[in-house]
């Protein structure tokens, strides 16, 4: 916009030196809605930023990335907190392990009962391995969990199950 | 006189009175115990601390919040695919195809190389059976986006770098290309692009995000290719730069984007065959189209 | 526009991990917030647990300091500001991280209550220990105890502070989980790699002895009239003033696995590897102090002057380098009797040119603990030759007279 104006004052015939004026006559013009370009120390006179649009943006997408940004808070903890801190961490660590531990147990089992019952099938039952061909079928291909089975939300939507579901909707 | 036993220190000379430079050795180490340098030095006392130590610069605080997918998978997901990979009296290890001898019938064979597996160029892996210990899992996902464009404008290359942060979260790493290719405009080593991999709580979001916010808005999106696959249990597929701009990160502001850019997107499980590998995806939410290959 | 691109990646100012879902799954699984909120408001620490019980356990696991106790077990009071902190204005800007003082108490009753079960456990294998008869069993079963006794009190918050903030002369390392700490965070995380770094580079190994992989920790210092009151980094030049009594020994035993016995008998030895030898052109080893017998129970201790002048088979001879000589190595050697006690009169050595492998061979001794310290000639030297009687010092010089 400055530049503008001095081009367009210089168009007038007016260089920029003959274009300082007294500070009431400013006021005036200022009231007057016009754009002084009056002197004043230590204001920019040259517009901020020649950059491109463009250019401007990817400075600022790069100022997002700068490893200032991610850098998080230190923490400054006395002693007591540091401890204090240190037993909360050791306990949370301690129920996960207690929790994986409970959980791969579970697993265990629940394949030793699988494998315990296809046995009965093959051998227990003597039905010639009708049964036991049904549980053992194995399909090659596109064996897939359900759409339907959704990953679990704190916050489920109002109607949970849509029981009229069919494939055709 | 002059007494000098083999191996014995002179006492009254030594190399430096006789004008003769020493020569660098490595001397021998007379003991087993392991010394870490970083911790005897004083310098830089707060870089010794382990790094989930708050006292480290390193420290990061992890376990902030629940993570709903893993729950997901191993409350539910993971007993579901050890039964579904079950195969009763299945072998443990079946053996990938190997390198083979030669038979020796020419005198040349003796010091050539092995012969190449039968119907394969490389050797395969060993694929074991799925038990309790090994059960399908999704280990990390890849995020690649490669920009062409970005060699003749380098802006692209920045650009298409916060694409990839904002989406994922995390900092991503850029990629440059590797060879001159005078029709593509391509030229070696110059920036192009961004490609990140993603694990842990990162990993489950950017997934919860793909499958119940970006997936489900495009229209022509029929699942990822049942015929998709390295055959060694990791899927990829890609979205273009339009159905990028569905993401929440990006569609919440889209004047901020002028451009975006499309992605290759990989999924890496430990799952040893392709097959396995598009049941667990299946169960965390993704679909799958297509006619499959047998593998 | 930079601050609306930013990601919604925040980064939480707290420290504790997953305090929410830490909650929920103490509680029992309930994750509404009403319950959580109850129960922050009605956590307490459990004061009559395993860790209280100080009529059953030692003083040395209680922090003395009844304000730096409650600190650290029921949180920072705001109004008063942590005790550790000593300015004023610190003091008040301090604020304990957010969530810390709700989650801690869940943490500490959680941990407790681990340590209990493991308390439980140690009582069943001392049971087991008493009915045992095998020795190679009850030493597996020993080894058991003790790492339940230190999983059960390791990560008690009284124990943890005191092992990380207190001066490790202080500590009770009688107290397993105390050796524990000393031995993994002191001993083996600095002191004995510096030991062995020194050692290694000042050539000790080969020239005393082959090798060694310490298990015992042995301090020296000296205590004269200068005040240097303190215990010697491995490979420190020290001055003949300083060498010129004999020095205090320090042993910390810190063994986990294998107790000590009272029928462990030590032997110590001052050796100067650099003694010159102008027949041969070359350097003898020379015994300045020889003690056998030692034997010590508690750690942490000065060896007692009582004992060592008992066992004394070679008086002390100070350190008196010849001028011009190499700086000499004094190598301190902490060596386990194999065979119980020794006899003096089967000791076999000759202090001037001392065969120290043969010896180590003949009364069946094995290194466990070392140290070194230097020394070379300076002006006072002759005083100290003067005060123990000793003949005049040679010189050396670079064209032998």
């Amino acid at each position: 916009m400055l530049t503008n104006t001095i081009k367009l004052q210089s168009g007038l015939g007016l260089s920029l030196s003959q274009r300082i004026m007294p500070a009431s006559a400013s006021i005036s013009s200022m009231m007057a809605g016009t754009i002084s370009s009056q002197f004043t120390r230590g204001k920019r006179t040259k517009s901020k930023s020649t950059m491109s649009q463009g250019t401007q943006r990817v400075v600022g997408q790069l100022s997002v990335m700068s490893a200032a940004r991610k850098q998080p808070l230190r923490l400054k903890l006395t002693n007591e907190d540091l401890v204090r801190h240190q037993v909360v961490h050791n306990a949370w660590a301690m129920l996960q392990k207690q929790k994986r531990q409970v959980r791969e147990e579970k697993l265990t089992k629940q394949f030793e009962a699988m494998q315990s019952a296809m046995e009965d099938l093959k051998h227990g039952v003597e039905d010639g391995g009708v049964l036991f061909g049904f549980g053992s079928k194995f399909e090659k291909t596109k064996k897939r969990v359900s759409l339907e089975l959704r990953v679990p939300t704190e916050y489920p939507p109002n109607q949970v199950w849509n029981h009229k579901y069919s494939k055709s909707d | 006189m002059k007494v000098n036993t083999l191996g014995l220190r002179s006492f009254s000379s030594s190399s430096i009175v006789k004008g003769k430079p020493g020569y660098s050795i490595v001397h021998p180490v007379h003991h087993t115990v392991k010394i870490d340098k970083k911790v005897l030095s004083p310098r830089f006392p707060e870089l010794k601390y382990p790094k989930n130590d708050p006292r480290s610069p390193h420290f990061k605080p992890v376990n902030v919040a629940p993570d709903r997918l893993k729950e997901h998978y191993l409350n539910i997901l993971k007993s579901d695919l050890m039964y579904m990979t079950y195969k009763h009296d299945e072998a443990d290890k079946i053996e990938g195809a190997k390198k083979r001898e030669w038979d020796g019938t020419s005198a040349y064979h003796l010091n050539r190389n092995l012969r190449r597996p039968s119907g394969f160029v490389k050797e395969q892996p060993d694929s074991h059976r799925v038990t309790n210990k090994n059960v399908p899992e999704l280990k990390s996902i890849h995020i690649n986006c490669f920009v062409p464009l970005a060699v003749t404008n380098p802006h692209h290359a920045i650009s298409s770098m916060l694409q990839v942060q904002q989406i994922t979260g995390e900092k991503p790493q850029p990629i440059y290309t590797k060879s001159d290719v005078g029709r593509w405009q391509i030229r070696r080593s110059r920036r192009a692009g961004a490609k990140i991999e993603l694990k842990g709580k990162p990993m489950n979001d950017f997934l919860l995000t793909l499958t119940e916010l970006v997936l489900p808005r495009i229209p022509e999106f029929q699942g990822l290719r049942n015929k998709s696959g390295d055959t060694y249990g990791n899927l990829h597929f890609g979205l273009t730069h339009k159905q990028v701009r569905l993401f929440p990160e990006i569609s919440s502001n889209p004047d901020l984007w002028p451009r975006t850019y499309g992605l290759h997107i990989t999924f890496n499980t430990t799952a040893e065959r392709d097959t396995q590998a598009r049941m667990l995806l299946s169960g965390l939410g993704l679909p799958f189209f297509g006619g499959e290959r047998h593998s | 526009m930079i601050t609306s691109v930013a990601k919604s990646r925040s980064i939480p100012n707290v420290v504790i991990p997953g305090s929410r879902a830490f909650f929920s799954t103490v509680v029992g699984g309930v994750r509404s917030q009403e319950a959580s909120q109850s129960s922050t408001a009605s956590s307490t620490i459990n004061e009559e647990g395993v860790w209280s019980q100080f009529d059953k356990r030692s003083e040395s696991l209680k922090i003395k300091n009844p304000i730096l106790r409650n600190e650290l077990l029921h949180g920072i009071d705001p109004a008063k500001g942590p005790l550790t902190l000593k300015k004023g204005l610190s003091k008040m800007k301090y604020t304990s991280p957010t969530g810390l003082d709700e989650v801690f108490p869940l943490a500490y009753n959680f941990l407790q209550e681990t340590a209990k079960e493991k308390y439980s456990q140690v009582t069943e294998i001392e049971s087991q220990i008493a009915a045992e008869t095998d020795e190679a069993v009850k030493t597996q079963l020993l080894k058991k105890k003790n790492q339940l006794i230190i999983d059960a009190e390791k990560f008690n918050p009284e124990v943890a502070y005191k092992a990380q903030f207190s001066n490790p002369e202080n500590l009770n390392l009688d107290e397993l989980v105390y050796q524990y700490y000393y031995k993994t965070k002191n001993f083996e995380g600095f002191n004995k790699m510096l030991l062995m770094q020194r050692i290694e580079q000042l050539h000790v190994l080969p020239d005393a002895i082959p090798t060694i992989n310490p298990s015992v920790e042995l301090k020296v210092k000296f205590i004269n009239e200068s005040g240097v009151n303190k215990y010697i980094t491995p490979g420190d030049i020290l001055s003949s003033r300083a060498t010129s009594k004999p020095p205090i020994f320090q042993v910390n035993y810190l063994n986990i696995d294998e107790a000590l016995k009272p029928s462990d008998k030590f032997t110590l030895l001052v050796v100067n590897l650099d003694h010159p030898n102008t027949k041969t052109n070359s350097y003898d080893i020379t015994l300045n102090y020889g003690v056998k017998d030692v034997s010590f129970q508690h750690n942490n201790q000065v060896l007692s002057f009582d004992e060592l002048s008992q066992g004394e088979f070679a008086e002390y001879l100070p350190p008196v380098p010849e001028k011009n000589s190499p700086t000499s190595r004094f190598v301190t050697l902490l060596l386990k009797q194999e065979e119980g006690p020794l006899a003096t009169e089967k000791l076999n050595f000759n202090r001037k040119d001392f065969a120290l492998a043969d010896f180590l061979t003949e009364n069946k001794l094995v290194p466990v603990g070392i140290n070194v310290w230097r020394s070379k000639w300076d002006g006072n030297v002759k005083n100290v030759r003067e005060m123990y009687g000793l003949p005049n010092g040679r010189v050396f010089h670079r064209v032998r007279r």
